[in-house]
């Protein structure tokens, strides 16, 4: 790789990692604005639930107060008038919650007050106001007894038993946003009226919710959670308030899909935004770093073509002048120039067609299609015998160290033999007269290995990483523009394999093709 | 090998699935009554629709339309000649005689006789045909009343009675089990708590809890009763009913017993007439029949002031005969307001729905002549009851029964024709 490709993915690698660091932080920041924005959504809700419950609590507790107000007025108005008991059968068109009233003194008996118990009645009777707990009578009514004495009338007492039928369908009333509802309890968890139709059978059968035993929490003094899955079986979020006499209990609920919609689209609104801006800007972001490398890559051929050219004009120069010089011995006229000529002519044209040859094999391309199984064991003897008189030329051995097995890989074998021409030329060239160029072949793995070992000078260690960039030729100026060793790289690269260089100066080179095994079939 | 062939051919044949019965509870309050063909004042009487027919039915516009009768011919304004259908069978499966509906239309006061295969009809009254709604057919065998309805009483005492279908039906009611409990809240409660899957004729306040139940569907339709303060005629003069009449109006007695709301009577109020003093007059009620009725009971006590008495507690069948007899001051009924023929006729002295203690030839003739507005004209220039206001029928029912309504006439009319959901 060139040191400019280097540098442009290296460039390419920070600009990717800087937009995706930012637009992870931009995500981790969103994320936390997002959680803190639905926790404060969620908080407003349960705090106007819990307003509510509270005003609910409120409005119980001052029914029941007033409840016992009215029983206090009409013990004082009515106990000592003379048609009280028609009176009090009247009650029951201005205050049917306050059920069927009666006046008792010492010689009541309990028993005709049923379900009045007898020890409230005694209390009553020595001028206290007293109430029972909350029960379910006999016809399964919500009830709860009370007597207040008679002002003024010592051992009189109005004692009733309440039909809290309006107090439960005060509940029931009390409605928040589209399927908010409200719950009471008793000091027990009992629930005794249901604002959601589904559960109002529990106010009747006893069973206990879910609500119950945080409505026990409560009235034992601890925080009940205020959001819960709720008896119905959905998530739900709440608000609580605690009566202290009685001891009652209202949970005001909401579904969080309804209370929570409003910050939830909104969330998901911002959500949307964010992730809209961060695709906004990696989009932009890798736009801009394609056109910088786009821009890279074009200023990279242009310096490619510029260093092209200055090799194309260096060889092809070199090559003028030699012919030039040629041309000048043919202009003497003299017969004993004429085999310098000829030989020069010779020379230069061999030159010029390996030149031209050269560049034939970079125009042409890998096709994978029309690979071929190759046993590289006969593929290395091949060219071996087609490099040999260009070895013997040179003075230098050619062998080849086959390997044990078969070596089969799929390949262009012309391509294929290029490249591997291209190395034992370079190994005959390198090597000194009298040498050995060795074709070594091997298995590592899954890999198939052809090495081209020569005892020449060697490469010196700073040139070895840039031996197969183009246009570095390591030979002699004016024989090559430096395209051989990147040409063989390109041709192994497209076969799915490497090459490398090991090299000891002084000593020789070993260029290794590594290529993945194919067995046939 | 034939009778290889034959034990292949049973061994194929499969026996067809038993499907599961249905059955619906109904919570009533009060004792049940025991069940037969005559009005009964007891929650069993909506039983009464489903067990017996009569010669025709109403529908929702208060036209009849042919059940036991296969035809009607009117013969003149007071006399019909109906047929009957061939198929009608008994409960016991005895096919419907012209003699046996002759001996029922005889027990609702209706004169009777055979003539050509056909049952004669005639009453001493105008006799609209939607009279003929009202008097069902049935006969006695063994001492069990039978009816020709879709369903026959397999069980009955004072706590519950098992109705049982005919011919089951798919995906319709096979068995009907009316539970009586002691009272209306009572019964209201141990429905919401899944004890029964039906109550008909519930109060207006406790519909509010069965709203939102998933298990129950509110039922609403107009009433065919209203509610009334009936006068004795036996005991009150004209003249003190004509001072009920306008000491008791109709839009201040709904307004304390029915809280909720009451879709008021259609008429003028009556003219002032002062109540003179006298005596106290008692008011007599069927308290257990729900709050409502109590409430009623105690607006006239209030409206009268000192001549409002004491309000005493009947019990169905008391009210029905004190009804007959006139012997009470006020009472609080129910009676019948739709179709307006069949409630003037209610007045009418040779009527046979005619069932407490009245007699006035002015609205008798009115009636007689077709002329209702006058015949109106009449009956409250000689009151023989307050028509107070129409409350709404209220009822819930199992959400599962798909076409479930109210009425038209019966509460629970159209019950042999529900469907239910699986």
């Amino acid at each position: 790789m060139t040191e400019a490709g280097e540098s442009r993915n290296a460039f390419a690698r920070r600009l990717a990692l800087i937009v995706a660091v930012s637009g992870f932080l931009i995500a981790v920041l969103g994320g936390v604005a997002l959680e803190i924005l639905r926790v404060r959504s969620e908080r407003s809700s349960q705090e106007a639930l819990h307003a509510i419950a509270e005003q609910a609590g409120r409005r119980l507790g001052s029914y029941i107060a007033q409840q016992k107000v009215l029983l206090r007025a009409l013990a004082g108005a009515l106990a000592a008038e003379p048609d009280t008991n028609r009176k009090l059968q009247q009650l029951a068109l201005d205050a049917p919650s306050l059920g069927k009233v009666a006046f008792v003194d010492s010689r009541t008996s309990s028993a005709n007050l049923r379900p009045i118990k007898s020890e409230l009645l005694a209390q009553a009777l020595q001028g206290t106001e007293v109430s029972s707990p909350l029960y379910t009578s006999d016809s399964l009514a919500l009830a709860m007894d009370i007597c207040v004495p008679a002002p003024g009338l010592p051992g009189v007492a109005a004692c009733t038993t309440l039909d809290l039928f309006e107090l439960q369908r005060e509940v029931q009333h009390i409605r928040f946003g589209e399927t908010g509802f409200a719950l009471a309890f008793d000091a027990d968890g009992r629930l005794f009226a249901a604002g959601a139709g589904p559960l109002r059978q529990a106010v009747v059968s006893g069973e206990m919710l879910v609500e119950s035993s945080f409505a026990q929490k409560l009235a034992s003094g601890e925080d009940p959670p205020t959001r819960f899955k709720s008896s119905l079986g959905e998530e739900v979020v709440a608000g609580w308030a605690r009566l202290a006499n009685p001891a009652w209990a209202i949970v005001v609920e909401q579904p969080t899909s309804e209370a929570l919609r409003a910050s939830r689209l909104a969330l998901a609104g911002l959500g949307a935004i964010a992730l809209l801006a961060l695709g906004a800007a990696t989009a932009v972001g890798i736009s801009q770093s394609r056109k910088v490398l786009t821009a890279l890559e074009i200023e990279e051929r242009w310096r490619t073509a510029g260093r092209i050219a200055t090799g194309i004009t260096h060889d092809l120069g070199h090559r003028v002048a030699v012919l030039q010089a040629t041309a000048a011995l043919a202009d003497a006229g003299d017969p004993a120039y004429l085999p310098l000529v000829r030989d020069n002519l010779r020379e230069e044209v061999a030159t010029l067609k390996k030149f031209v040859a050269d560049f034939a094999d970079l125009s042409r391309n890998v096709d994978t299609s029309q690979f071929v199984p190759l046993d590289l064991n006969a593929f290395a003897d091949s060219v071996r015998r087609a490099a040999a008189p260009f070895a013997e030329r040179a003075g230098v051995q050619l062998a080849v160290a086959p390997s044990s097995a078969p070596l089969w890989v799929r390949a262009d074998r012309y391509l294929l033999e290029r490249a591997t021409l291209n190395l034992l030329s370079n190994a005959v060239e390198a090597s000194p007269s009298g040498s050995e160029v060795l074709v070594d072949l091997g298995q590592r793995d899954a890999v198939a290995t052809l090495s081209v070992r020569d005892q020449g000078q060697g490469i010196a260690p700073d040139r070895l990483p840039r031996i197969f960039d183009a246009f570095r030729s390591t030979k002699k100026t004016g024989a090559h523009v430096g395209m051989g060793l990147p040409n063989v790289r390109r041709i192994v690269d497209a076969h799915g394999g490497k090459v490398s260089v090991e090299s000891t100066p002084g000593k020789g080179s070993v260029f290794t093709i590594e290529l993945p095994l194919a067995p046939p079939g | 090998m034939r009778h290889l062939l034959l034990l292949a051919v049973l061994a194929g044949c499969s026996r067809p699935a038993e499907t599961s019965k249905v059955q619906l509870r109904i919570a009533a309050p009060g004792d049940l009554a025991p069940l037969g063909p005559q009005p009964l004042q007891s929650y069993s009487a909506i039983a009464q629709e489903w067990v017996y027919e009569p010669l025709v039915r109403l529908d929702a516009e208060g036209s009849t339309k042919l059940a036991l009768a296969s035809r009607l011919e009117r013969i003149d304004s007071k006399s019909i000649r109906a047929s009957i259908r061939a198929d009608a069978r008994f409960s016991d499966g005895s096919p419907v005689a012209p003699g046996d509906v002759v001996e029922s239309l005889k027990s609702f006061n209706l004169s009777a006789y055979e003539k050509d295969g056909a049952v004669v009809i005639e009453s001493e009254a105008v006799l609209p045909e939607t009279v003929l709604s009202r008097a069902v057919i049935s006969k006695t065998a063994s001492g069990t009343s039978l009816g020709t309805g879709p369903f026959f009483v397999a069980e009955q005492d004072a706590s519950h009675m098992l109705l049982r279908r005919k011919v089951h039906l798919p995906d319709h009611i096979d068995d009907v089990v009316i539970r009586s409990f002691p009272t209306p809240r009572e019964a209201f409660a141990r429905t919401l708590a899944g004890e029964a899957d039906a109550y008909p004729l519930i109060d207006s306040r406790q519909i509010e809890f069965f709203e939102g139940v998933p298990r129950f569907r509110v039922l609403r339709a107009p009433n065919t009763n209203a509610i009334a303060v009936v006068f004795s005629t036996r005991r009150l003069d004209r003249n003190t009913r004509l001072a009920l009449l306008a000491s008791l109006p109709g839009p201040d007695l709904a307004r304390m017993a029915y809280p909720n709301g009451c879709s008021p009577m259609q008429w003028e109020s009556a003219s002032f007439h002062s109540l003179p003093p006298g005596r106290p007059l008692n008011i007599v009620a069927v308290l257990k029949a729900g709050s409502h009725v109590e409430r009623m009971a105690l607006a006239v006590q209030r409206l009268l002031g000192p001549r409002g008495g004491d309000i005493e507690d009947l019990s169905y069948a008391d009210h029905q005969h004190r009804l007959t007899t006139g012997e009470f001051d006020l009472l609080i009924s129910t009676p019948i307001v739709w179709p307006q023929t069949d409630m003037l006729l209610l007045w009418h002295t040779k009527s046979p729905l005619l069932t407490q203690w009245y007699s006035n030839p002015r609205v008798d003739g009115a009636i007689d002549s077709g002329d209702t507005a006058r015949a109106m004209r009449e009956l409250m220039d000689d009151p023989p009851v307050d028509y107070v206001c129409l409350p709404e029928r209220l009822a819930v029912v199992d959400a599962r029964i798909k076409n479930a309504r109210i009425g038209p006439f019966g509460v629970f009319e159209t019950l042999a024709d529900w469907e239910i959901a699986r």
